[in-house]
């Protein structure tokens, strides 16, 4: 059995005229929540209010099982809570352990030695361990990004929210992060953004599909990828009306929607489902 | 007491007590820092060469006396402004705003963390000035700088603290400012503008009346006792039959002055985070301070 970590319900937030979340629901549970979505879509948002740094204009949000508008929940639900924004921001001057042992003194962890060793912990659980005492400013752009994830892994936190965790990572050191994070999602609940559908479908058990500010999908990866079955095709040819085709490595054409002449009836990618559901096909030919 | 008061009176002591020791473990490590940033150790070196100068070499119209009651300590203290000022900045400069958000500790923690580091520049300037007094005191009839020109001879340990304490006004001011005005210009505007305010404020006067220091002590006007730093130039020596440091007032009023605009500066600059009466009371009782000693230090 399951315990539903964080709880979104209907939530709304605007930005002056901008509506970024237009009230969205979905359930977290331990394990890996992966929301999709294109840019604006409200994701960096939605996670903003998981990580408590902004409250929600109206609508239900729990996390942990209490609720983060009340000041004394909200400093709990902190002390049990990782965060890794999309833009971590470093100070450069800063050695990635000095950062890291920064952002464990604002989490409360007082004691010298101990946090030193949490400190010491994490960054080798990212493998920095041998540039911990490095200056940020000489780290690579994949350090930096586990530098930010090891200071969200501090203190060993329950809810994990990660803002685009493999941005701007070269395919190895994705695979590593998703190594890393399947590891850690067994024991917590992990909500992480992505562009990547590969990322979803190889690590998530739940995946959440946003658009312009509402949930436009909530289920399992498969559930997600049964959307497109029977409507991906490969054709040899181009169909002149098709709104979105390509042309594979192999030189056949791949078609979503309606089958062009002579097609083959091929199994759907999460990728396929992703783009059928966010309408980039013409209206009669989206998904229900 | 109810149970649910015990327990809420339980849980807001822990939070102070887990409050106390973030402070103090930032403070720690903002402390080290500071003292290691190139501002501070400029700041740091030009006051070591302004003592050395105004001694060993004789140099010109400051004596060291003068220096070791707090002129020496400007640079150094404007040093401190900065460092200050760019810790208190750091998190918004470097874009780490959002993450810190999402941490346990509020802003506020941050800035008694700020507060309480500067006990690290603080310390540096006291020994700074201990150091650079221990030949006057050992051999009393040394004589520095330009001898034609009192006071000469070593200055009380209160004297000596009001170094330190313009150490301390400016770092809680540039600490202030970090918070109302987060403009990275400010952090080096701030100090050239003090010197320039305070400096004019120190020797507002010219010659006195006649030459005559006896005369002149009376002509000085009050405002100059209100910079961080009095010209001590222009007071009598003994031998002119008035004491040393501060012929018109007791050696520490002036100390005393400035740890109370000090005390004024951190509450409001606590205050950025919210109303809280107890900050109230300590901006009243820093300003008490700051206007009582400041008053009884006058001519």
């Amino acid at each position: 059995m399951t315990s539903t970590t964080v709880e979104v319900r209907g939530v709304q937030k605007r930005f002056g005229r901008t509506n970024a979340l237009a009230g969205p629901s979905f359930d977290a549970a331990p394990g890996i929540t992966g929301l999709l979505g294109p840019n604006g879509a409200g994701k960096t948002t939605l996670l903003r209010l998981l990580a408590t740094v902004l409250a929600p204009d109206a609508g239900r949000l729990r996390l942990l099982g209490r609720d983060p508008s009340d000041t004394g929940d909200r400093l709990e639900i902190r002390r049990r809570l990782g965060y890794m924004p999309q833009e971590p921001g470093f100070h450069r001057n800063f050695t990635a352990f000095e950062f890291v042992d920064y952002v464990a003194i604002l989490k409360e962890m007082t004691d010298r030695r101990a946090r030193h060793d949490e400190v010491r912990r994490v960054l080798e659980l990212v493998d920095l361990g041998d540039v911990m005492h490095r200056r940020i400013k000489t780290l690579s752009g994949g350090m930096r990004r586990r530098v930010a994830l090891a200071q969200s892994l501090l203190a060993g936190p329950e809810l994990l929210v990660l803002d685009e965790p493999t941005a701007g990572l070269d395919p190895e050191l994705r695979l590593r992060f998703r190594e890393l994070l399947s590891e850690l999602a067994q024991r917590r609940t992990v909500v992480l953004s992505t562009h990547q559908t590969e990322d979803v479908a190889a690590l998530c058990q739940k995946v959440v599909v946003m658009d312009k500010g509402v949930t436009v999908f909530d289920g399992t990866p498969r559930e997600l990828i049964e959307l497109a079955r029977g409507r991906v095709w490969l054709a040899d040819d181009r169909a002149g009306d098709a709104r979105l085709s390509w042309r594979t490595g192999e030189g056949r054409h791949r078609h979503i929607g309606v089958a062009p002449a002579g097609a083959e009836l091929v199994e759907p990618t999460l990728e396929d489902s992703y783009l059928l559901l966010l309408g980039k096909l013409p209206a009669g030919e989206r998904a229900a | 007491m109810s149970a649910v008061a015990e327990r809420q009176a339980g849980a807001t002591g822990r939070a102070r007590d887990r409050g106390a020791s973030t402070v103090w473990s930032l403070a720690r490590v903002e402390g080290w820092r500071l003292l290691r940033g190139p501002a501070f150790l400029i700041g740091l070196v030009f006051s070591v060469v302004l003592i050395i100068l105004s001694g060993e070499l004789a140099w010109g119209w400051f004596t060291a006396y003068e220096m070791l009651s707090g002129l020496a300590l400007v640079p150094l203290a404007s040093g401190t402004l900065i460092g200050v000022y760019l810790a208190g900045t750091r998190p918004a400069r470097h874009g780490t705003t959002e993450l810190y958000a999402a941490a346990p500790t509020r802003v506020e923690v941050s800035t008694w963390a700020g507060l309480v580091s500067l006990a690290w520049p603080v310390a540096v300037a006291g020994v700074v000035v201990a150091v650079a007094a221990l030949p006057l005191a050992v051999v009393r009839d040394l004589e520095f700088g330009d001898t034609t020109l009192p006071p000469r001879g070593v200055p009380s340990v209160l004297e000596l603290a009001q170094g330190p304490a313009i150490v301390l006004v400016y770092g809680t001011l540039g600490l202030l400012l970090a918070r109302f005005v987060p403009v990275l210009a400010v952090a080096f505007i701030a100090p050239i503008v003090l010197l320039w305010l305070l400096g004019g404020l120190a020797g507002s006067t010219g010659a006195g009346p006649n030459g005559s220091y006896d005369v002149y002590v009376y002509s000085v006007p009050r405002l100059r006792w209100l910079g961080p730093w009095v010209d001590y130039r222009l007071f009598p020596t003994e031998e002119l039959g008035f004491a040393h440091g501060f012929a018109t007032g007791r050696a520490g009023l002036h100390a005393l002055y400035l740890v109370g605009i000090a005390s004024v500066l951190a509450a409001v600059a606590l205050l950025r985070h919210g109303r809280r009466r107890s900050l109230g009371i300590a901006a009243a009782a820093g300003v008490a301070l700051a206007v009582g000693a400041g008053l009884l230090q006058l001519p």
